[in-house]
């Protein structure tokens, strides 16, 4: 049997000395309660002038060093309700070190919920042209079949940030890949002020990624000279982006070019699907042309079978990815590889400029974790809206 | 001395033109020498400039003059598939068997450095790719180890012909002719049972074409005779998987974590106890074995994304948005210059470079037959003028 993962177990509360002819204890934050935001640690040493030094960690990050008593410092741990491991090591002298740790737990929380606004980021389209002049009252939206208040409304150019993912697999040879990377800055050089983004260039691993950055800052970050090589691992990197994403405020967008075909990924999409639903980020999907100007479809990936999947689950990864980016609101772009790529990645940036963003409380949230597939109706004659839905949390 | 002499007097034959359709020119060379050695051809079947030129490159063989010998057989056979590339192939092997099944009839053991020249041609014709050469240099030497295996009849005669059969096979499937492969795997599995190299190619080559149970029944018995064969064995976890063996799979899968085997082997261990524990939401013991992953083998970033995953299912968000975040920094600090888990489908290479070594040395014992049994036939071929 496998040991537990250490970092699960809760309230672990040690004090280290013995060898090291010192000891150390970590007698703030206290053990067993919970921690946010700002947070005082305090180590002390035993006998206090042993210790050349005290390294601080909060969950495995160096945070700080105190090179003389009172070994202290202040945090910020953030307001999100988790676990923090605190730990210090105090340096003697030579190789002597004494350690201590605390554990700080989760507050559980039963039977409280908080009813979170839904954002539907709604384009409107009529004859495939959108539509720009719609006001609140054109909108009508139906959870579940349910009519739903509409308590915010916005139109129009409204900051967002986005990972671009690039996929720079064996697939993609130089030329292919320099083409979807001028496609990329070009997105990048596009964007407003406000907006971010970071350009992820991957294949079976990350091979390059710049920061989040704006417009301006963005040119200054390069990306090296990446080369087409390794796996396909579309999953991994698209749960990657919306993670990274999370942690952004307002509009978020992730906009991924690559064939589809994932080969290598460690997570399969099923999964990556419950953190889409989560994220409610927008995707978007550019599939590069292949020869014969069509895009893999599941027909012909049914009958390419790789080591990690065979055709059938191609095929299925392909129509899920489909109905992933659908879901989120998002858009399939075609473009060719081979030629100029710029034209899709603008028409991502006009889209997103373009939408209306819809807001409302759930009338009848259930806190079941149950996906809620969500109608957009528009009030006037012809004209569609795309939307998607929200997991009930 | 003799063979000597006589593969001085073939040498410009073995560099002209032979089939009755090829002329002299087509090669670049002058005339058709008259050599003395052309008394001992009316002995040997097929034309007789067929059976010069090979006669040349067998005897160059014989001498350990290895580079020469196979460029000499690539030569003659590429002469040949210019000009008449069914007909005149066809012609070519019944005279390339028959000469070698003369041979062979005053020593077996000269048939193994044979079978290595034809494996150098068809090494030779693989990066073309030149089908029909390829197809000709399969079917010769696979023919000339059956030879072998059947005359001898030993264990170690039907293992060396199963060898270069699947040796033949890995190279087809590198240039996904899974076809080819495939029939010459199962006849090297009909001759050695127990092959290593044989089983794990077809093991590996049903579980491309996404026959995974094939791949099982395959993998199963050929990890019980190899239990060390890692490559073997992490195949035939990840395909008992696929058809839902978790259990024995798991098996496996602790076996293959262990030191004794292959890096990327491990990694791949690891992932899959992850996958499997994924697989039964068992989110704490996914996190356990992804931990013991990057204790034992540093961080890879299947194990990151695959662990950053866990802490969203056991809602620990912020700690997995910073374990994503330190990608791909936390990465290339290591020394993975590939994933495992593109490593994985990686055609066995490794096991073929061992077993076309043991081959090599297998041919490399049986030179002196070899050039015995040209020396043999060279002095008959004196004695009779």
């Amino acid at each position: 049997m496998r040991r537990p993962a250490a970092w699960v177990a809760a309230g672990l509360l040690s004090a280290a000395a013995g060898a090291a002819g010192f000891e150390v204890e970590l007698s703030a934050p206290p053990a067993g309660q919970a921690a946010f935001g700002l947070v005082r640690v305090v180590a002390a040493v035993v006998p206090p002038d042993a210790a050349e030094r005290v390294e601080f960690f909060v969950d495995g990050r160096l945070v700080g060093v105190s090179a003389e008593p009172p070994h202290e410092l202040v945090v910020d741990v953030g307001q999100e309700n988790v676990a923090h491991e605190f730990r210090v090591v105090a340096h003697g002298p030579g190789a002597a070190t004494a350690a201590a740790a605390v554990t700080t737990p989760a507050i559980k929380v039963d039977a409280q919920f908080s009813v979170e606004l839904q954002q539907l980021y709604v384009t409107a389209r009529l004859d495939g042209r959108r539509v720009l002049d719609l006001t609140r009252g054109d909108f009508e939206v139906l959870d579940e079949g349910r009519r739903q208040q509409l308590v915010t409304f916005a139109r129009g150019d409204i900051p967002f940030t986005a990972v671009v993912l690039v996929d720079a697999s064996l697939s993609m040879d130089a030329n292919k890949l320099a083409i979807a990377l001028a496609g990329a800055r070009a997105f990048v050089g596009g964007m407003r002020p406000l907006d971010e983004a970071k350009v992820v260039v991957f294949s079976d691993r990350m091979i390059a990624a710049t920061p989040f950055a704006g417009p301006a800052d963005a040119a200054a970050f390069g990306l090296g000279e990446p080369v087409a090589t390794g796996g396909t691992s579309v999953n991994d990197h698209l749960y990657l982006a919306l993670k990274l994403l999370e942690a952004r405020q307002g509009r978020r967008v992730v906009v991924l070019l690559s064939d589809g075909m994932d080969t290598t990924s460690a997570l399969r999409l099923r999964e990556v699907l419950f953190k889409v639903r989560r994220s409610q980020a927008l995707v978007y999907w550019i599939r590069p042309l292949e020869r014969g100007g069509r895009v893999l479809d599941p027909d012909r990936a049914r009958r390419l079978y790789s080591a990690w999947k065979s055709g059938p689950e191609h095929a299925d990864e392909l129509d899920l990815l489909a109905e992933v980016v659908a879901e989120s609101g998002g858009r399939i772009l075609e473009g060719n590889p081979l030629d100029d790529l710029t034209a899709e990645f603008d028409e991502v940036l006009r889209e997103l400029r373009e939408q209306y963003v819809l807001g409302f409380y759930p009338a009848e949230a259930r806190h079941d974790g149950r996906w809620h597939g969500v109608e957009v109706r528009v009030r006037r004659p012809g004209v569609g809206a795309r939307a998607g839905g929200y997991l009930d949390f | 001395m003799a063979h000597r002499k006589l593969l001085a007097a073939f040498l410009p034959l073995a560099l002209v033109a032979v089939s009755a359709g090829v002329d002299a020119e087509s090669l670049g060379r002058g005339g058709r020498d008259r050599a003395a050695g052309d008394d001992v051809l009316p002995r040997l079947p097929g034309p007789p400039q067929l059976r010069a030129a090979y006669w040349g490159a067998l005897s160059l063989a014989g001498m350990n003059e290895w580079p020469g010998a196979r460029d000499s057989v690539v030569e003659l056979e590429r002469a040949v598939a210019r000009e008449s590339p069914v007909e005149g192939l066809a012609e070519l092997s019944r005279a390339q068997i028959d000469v070698a099944g003369r041979l062979a009839g005053i020593t077996h053991d000269c048939l193994p450095p044979i079978t290595l020249l034809h494996l150098g041609a068809f090494e030779s014709y693989r990066e073309g790719p030149d089908t029909a050469l390829v197809t000709h240099s399969s079917t010769v030497a696979a023919h000339l180890a059956e030879l072998y295996a059947g005359l001898e009849g030993t264990i170690a005669a039907r293992g060396f012909a199963s060898s270069a059969m699947a040796c033949m096979a890995g190279t087809l499937g590198s240039v996904a002719s899974f076809g080819q492969a495939r029939r010459l795997l199962e006849r090297a599995i009909r001759l050695d049972p127990g092959s290593e190299i044989a089983g794990l190619l077809l093991g590996a080559l049903d579980e491309r074409e996404g026959r995974y149970g094939d791949a099982v029944d395959v993998l199963r018995p050929l990890v019980q005779a190899h239990p060390d064969a890692g490559e073997a064995r992490i195949r035939l976890a990840v395909n008992l998987r696929r058809v839902g063996k978790a259990a024995e799979a798991r098996g496996h899968l602790a076996e293959c974590t262990q030191p004794r085997y292959d890096r990327w082997v491990r990694g791949v261990a690891y992932d899959e106890l992850a996958r499997l524990a994924l697989d039964g939401e068992r989110w704490l013991d996914a996190a356990a074995v992804l931990e013991e992953a990057e204790a034992a083998l540093g961080p890879s970033q299947a194990m990151i994304v695959q662990l950053s995953y866990v802490l969203d299912r056991l809602q620990v968000p912020l700690r997995a948005r910073r374990l994503a975040a330190t990608l791909p920094d936390r990465v290339e600090a290591g020394s993975r210059p590939e994933s495992d888990r593109f490593r994985y489908p990686v055609w066995p290479d490794v096991a073929l470079a061992s077993a076309r070594e043991a081959l090599r040395q297998r041919g490399q014992a049986s030179l002196g037959a070899l050039s015995a049994a040209i020396a043999t036939t060279s002095s008959v071929a004196e004695q009779a003028r």
